[in-house]
């Protein structure tokens, strides 16, 4: 963080924080209305109109993440319980993917 | 004892123990709205319906979007006005951001409201027509009903002494009695008024004399409404009640009367279909039209040709069947009287105006505007619709379709999520005067751990809004 030189338990700093915070809800805003409008823009399929939604949300997600929720400069031991969490969850979503797998057919893997 | 590492950071972990508790936590959430992430998928993409799409009103989801985003903000300003040791400027964000979980909750209530009030019907043919109940009510009319059955439910032993079924009759059927007196005769010829006690009197009497049901004989033929959630099963001579109680008469009338609001015929193109002209001859036969009448259909037809002609001009090496958009849009079609009337002002000259309005008053055949009585879905056709020709109908819960199931299912955990960590943050504000006195700095880290989890439920709804409302 740019601000790690400072004292960071001077009123300035929390002064600044405070700034910083309603400045990223004003940009949580103006994506959320880019999210609205760019799902009703035409881009040849829905399919795209999906994933450009869904990469939306996870930027708006990481700001909140990391600004909002400090995760920018947070101590190690909190990364790796998350690294485990998406371990799981990536298994989570892998196993829609059992959608496609018909015993009888053929399989999938 | 104290609680340690509150404030000091534990040296293992380099954090005070709260944080470290939180984020394990919500690790665990993540697991959790990952799981029913996963189970939105899963369904969407193995629905064998079509998908519903921007059903929900993006107005309100918006809103509460801008109301999380704001209420995200505010925490962060309440715990920095902590770090700063200014109460009073903790008190003013932290009542700001529990309002926003209540209006947040209000607005979900709302939404909800309107879905439980909201039908759609699918008839027999796989048309499907959306809207609300005249009066919020749809009743099962029986007439000469001249014997009444009480069941004791004797016979259902039940799994070690539970009965699985609902209790014995009561006299819950006898609010739906419109027309005539409930005096009876029982099978030794003795007149019976019924009420709550005598049909309990009836019922131990015949469950003395391990009788499994009590007939009773009108004295005069009776007419019952009823609303079919209460009925176990009927069919055209008598009604059996979900408590066991059965009437036996003639089954009058079965009509159930909707504002209709919009008509979907996706269902009934065959999905190996791959001819648009076919699908189109398809749906100009659907069994809507038998109940909306020809004028809609015109209409329907009219507006179908207008997306195709429109999705031509754009992909004109698309398969227009094999794109989701443009059945939707094309084999779907909002039915509202207000856009017809608006319609017709423009195309007719002033003087004709009110023989325009009287046209689009009654604009087909069986489509009336009973809006008056309807409760105020002004814009929208009545039509009567028989239950024989109805397939299947539920109001937008869990019933009508996976997408309602995963949308409740989400929204409503995601609502609890909204609610625990409203009581969390009231608690610091009314009950953290104290601790701010004493040790302002862990009341801060409280707040934090509080603010960290009320984050998190920003950081789903950020999903949630685009997935359900929005894709």
């Amino acid at each position: 963080m740019s601000h790690d030189h400072h004292d960071h338990d001077s009123p300035e700093y929390f002064a600044k924080q405070s700034a910083m915070v309603w400045k990223i809800g004003g940009l949580l805003i103006v994506f959320t209305v880019l999210t609205v409008w760019l799902q009703y823009v035409d881009f040849g399929s829905h399919a795209r109109n999906i994933t450009i939604g869904l990469l939306i949300a996870a930027f708006k997600a990481s700001l909140v993440a990391l600004i909002f929720m400090h995760l920018k400069n947070e101590k190690g031991i909190i990364y790796k319980f998350l690294l485990f969490t998406l371990v799981f969850v990536i298994g989570l979503f892998f196993l829609t993917y059992l959608h496609w797998s018909d015993p009888l057919k053929d399989y999938v893997f | 004892m104290d609680i340690p590492y509150t404030v000091k950071p534990r040296p293992d972990t380099g954090l005070w123990n709260a944080k470290v508790g939180i984020w394990l936590f919500l690790a665990s959430e993540v697991m959790l709205f990952g799981g029913l992430f996963s189970a939105y998928i899963f369904l969407r993409i193995g629905a064998d319906f079509p998908w519903p799409v921007h059903v929900l009103t993006v107005k309100w989801g918006f809103i509460n979007t801008l109301v999380l985003i704001f209420s995200s903000v505010t925490v962060l300003q309440a715990w920095l006005a902590l770090k700063m040791r200014k109460w009073g400027m903790f008190k003013i964000w932290m009542t700001l951001t529990i309002a926003c979980a209540g209006a947040f909750m209000c607005i979900k209530a709302v939404e909800y409201n309107d879905k439980f009030h909201h039908y759609g019907v699918q008839l027999k043919d796989g048309s499907v027509l959306e809207g609300h109940l005249v009066n919020n009510e749809y009743l099962v009319k029986f007439g000469n009903v001249t014997t009444v059955t009480l069941a004791t439910r004797l016979n259902d032993v039940g799994v070690m002494g539970i009965s699985l079924v609902n209790p014995a009759s009561d006299a819950g059927f006898l609010k739906y009695l419109i027309d005539g007196k409930p005096e009876f005769k029982d099978e030794a010829g003795r007149s019976v008024t019924l009420n709550s006690s005598e049909v309990a009197r009836l019922l131990a009497e015949a469950i003395k004399a391990k009788k499994a049901s009590v007939k009773l004989t009108a004295l005069a033929p009776l007419k019952f409404n009823i609303e079919p959630a209460r009925l176990a099963n009927y069919d055209q001579g008598k009604a059996t009640f979900r408590d066991g109680t059965e009437i036996a008469g003639k089954l009058e009338d079965d009509t159930m009367r909707l504002l209709v609001d919009k008509v979907d015929l996706r269902r009934i193109i065959p999905t190996n279909e791959t001819k648009l002209k076919n699908a189109v001859a398809d749906v100009s036969k659907a069994d809507a039209w038998k109940v909306l009448g020809s004028e809609w259909k015109e209409k329907y037809l009219k507006h179908n040709q207008e997306q195709s002609r429109e999705f031509g001009e754009k992909h004109k090496s698309q398969d227009p069947l094999r794109n989701g958009d443009f059945v939707r849009e094309a084999f779907t079609m909002e039915i509202s009287l207000h856009e017809v009337s608006a319609a017709e002002h423009e195309a007719k000259p002033k003087g004709k105006e009110k023989e325009a309005e009287k046209a689009t008053e009654s604009v087909a055949h069986g489509a009336h505007d009973h809006a008056a009585e309807a409760g105020g879905h002004h814009d929208h056709p009545e039509i009567a619709i028989q239950k024989n020709d109805i397939h299947f109908y539920s109001n937008f819960t869990p019933k009508y379709n996976n997408f309602f199931a995963i949308y409740f299912a989400l929204t409503g955990l995601h609502g609890l999520h909204v609610i625990g960590g409203a009581i969390v943050l009231s608690y610091f504000l009314i009950f953290g005067k104290k601790m701010f006195k004493e040790d302002p700095e862990r009341l801060a880290n409280r707040v934090e751990t509080g603010g960290l989890f009320w984050h998190f439920v920003d950081l789903v709804w950020i999903f949630l809004f685009p997935l359900l409302y929005l894709m």
